[in-house]
C-alpha cells in the first residue's frame, strides 16, 4: 500500500507548474509539514496510515494548494515590467554598439577596397542639379558622383559611429542604474525566465545576419561590381558575430540547467 | 454554512496581518506558524493548512519575510529533515505596523456603526405609534 503522504507529494508535483529548485523547495517544505502533522496525529493515538491520511486532509486539496503555490511564485507585474525594461535597455545598447562596430567594419572595407565598396551607387543612378549642389555644399569635389559618394560614405560610416557612441552612453547609464540593484545583500528572484535576454538577442541578430549577409553577397555576385555591397555585408558580419555570441551564451545556460 | 464561508473569506483577507503578527514574536517554520495562529486565536482561526504556505511565499517574494533553510532538530516528533524558517524583514516590520494601524481604524469604524444600530421595532410598538393623533 502506498503511503498517503508520498501520494500527496507526487500529486502536488504533477499539479504544480513550478519546476526546478522552486518545485524542489516547495515539496520539501510540504513534506516537512506533513511529517510533523502525521507525527502529531500519531502522538494523539492514530495509526501511521490513518495519521498520514489525516495530515493530508488537514493540508487541503492538491489542486488548491498547487494553484496557490503557483500564484505565489509568479513575479509581481511591476517587477516584471522593471526587469523587462532593464533587459530591453541592455539589448538596445548592444544593438547600438553593434551598429557602431559595423561602421568601423565599413570604414575598414572602404580603406581596403575603396569608398565605393560601402557607399557607391548602383550603376545608372543620376542626380538632379539641385541634388548635386546639395552634395557639393558639404563635400566639395571634382564631380557630382564623387560628392555623392562622399555624402553616402558619411551616412554609412558616420551615422553608424554616432549610433555606437550613443550605445556607449546607454550602456554606461544601464551599468550605473543596475549596479546598486545588484549590490543588494538579498538577491531578488528573477522575474523573466532565465535566458530571456540571450534568446531575444540571438533571435534579433540572427534574423539581421540572415537578411544582410546574403543581400551583400548577392549584390556582389550579380551586379559584378563592388558598388555598395559592403554596406550590407559590413552590417551582416557584425550581426553574425553578435548572433554567435548570444547563441553561445544561450547554449551554455541551457547546458548548465538541471535535467 | 454561510457563516463559515464568510468567516473564511474575512480570515483570508487579513491573513497577511495575522502571519506578520505571529512572526513578530520570532522566526518560525510554517507548521509552527499555523500552530501559533490556531493557539493565539483560541481555535477560531483554523484555515486549511496548505493555504498558509502560498501566503508565506508571497510575503517572502514581496520582501516582507526572509527565509532560511535549517536542519530540523531530531526529536520524537521532528525528523531532522531540512526545514524552511521564516523571519520578518525590516520592511515586514514596517508593513506590520501599517497593517495594525489599518485594522485598528477598520475595527473602530465597524464598532461605531454597530453601536449606532438600534434594535428593530416590534409590531405592537408600530401599532401604538400609528394610533396617536
Amino acid at each position: 500500500m502506498t503511503d498517503p503522504v508520498e501520494e500527496y507529494l507526487d500529486a502536488l508535483a504533477d499539479a504544480s507548474r513550478l519546476r526546478g529548485r522552486r518545485l524542489r523547495h516547495a515539496l520539501a517544505e510540504v513534506e516537512d509539514h506533513l511529517a510533523e502533522s502525521r507525527a502529531a496525529h500519531v502522538a494523539a493515538g492514530l495509526g501511521e496510515d490513518e495519521a498520514g491520511r489525516r495530515a493530508v486532509a488537514d493540508f487541503g486539496p492538491v489542486a488548491e494548494v498547487a494553484a496557490g503555490l503557483d500564484r505565489a511564485s509568479a513575479p509581481p507585474l511591476d517587477r516584471l515590467l522593471r526587469e523587462a525594461m532593464r533587459t530591453f535597455t541592455l539589448l538596445g545598447a548592444v544593438g547600438l554598439l553593434a551598429i557602431g562596430l559595423s561602421g568601423l567594419v565599413a570604414a575598414a572595407g572602404a580603406a581596403a577596397f575603396g569608398k565605393a565598396f560601402v557607399a557607391g551607387d548602383v550603376a545608372g543612378v543620376t542626380y538632379t542639379a539641385a541634388r548635386c549642389a546639395d552634395f557639393q555644399e558639404y563635400h566639395p569635389s571634382r564631380t557630382c558622383e564623387l560628392a555623392a559618394l562622399r555624402h553616402h560614405y558619411d551616412e554609412v560610416v558616420g551615422y553608424r559611429l554616432d549610433a555606437g557612441a550613443l550605445g556607449l552612453v546607454v550602456l554606461g547609464g544601464w551599468l550605473m542604474a543596475v549596479r546598486p540593484w545588484r549590490r543588494r545583500s538579498r538577491p531578488v528572484p528573477r522575474a523573466l525566465p532565465e535566458g530571456f535576454a540571450t534568446t531575444v538577442g540571438a533571435a534579433l541578430f540572427g534574423a539581421a545576419a540572415l537578411v544582410l549577409l546574403p543581400a551583400g553577397v548577392l549584390e556582389l555576385a550579380f551586379t559584378g561590381s563592388r558598388t555598395g555591397a559592403g554596406n550590407a555585408m559590413s552590417a551582416g558580419v557584425v550581426a553574425a558575430a553578435a548572433f554567435a555570441g548570444f547563441a553561445a551564451s544561450l547554449w551554455r545556460s541551457l547546458r548548465s540547467r538541471p535535467a | 454554512m454561510r457563516d463559515a464561508r464568510a468567516g473564511g473569506e474575512r480570515l483570508k483577507g487579513n491573513l497577511d496581518l495575522l502571519l506578520l503578527s505571529v512572526l513578530a514574536a520570532g522566526p518560525a517554520h510554517g507548521y509552527a506558524v499555523i500552530g501559533a495562529l490556531r493557539e493565539r486565536s483560541g481555535g477560531q482561526f483554523d484555515l486549511p493548512e496548505g493555504t498558509v504556505y502560498p501566503a508565506l511565499h508571497r510575503l517572502e517574494r514581496d520582501g516582507l519575510l526572509e527565509a532560511t533553510w535549517r536542519r530540523g532538530e531530531p526529536t520524537d516528533r521532528g525528523t531532522g529533515r531540512r526545514r524552511k524558517v521564516y523571519a520578518l524583514t525590516a520592511a515586514g516590520r514596517t508593513a506590520l505596523v501599517a497593517e495594525r494601524s489599518r485594522w485598528a481604524r477598520f475595527s473602530t469604524g465597524v464598532g461605531a456603526v454597530l453601536q449606532a444600530v438600534r434594535p428593530a421595532p416590534s409590531a405592537q410598538s408600530l401599532r401604538a405609534s400609528a394610533v396617536r393623533p
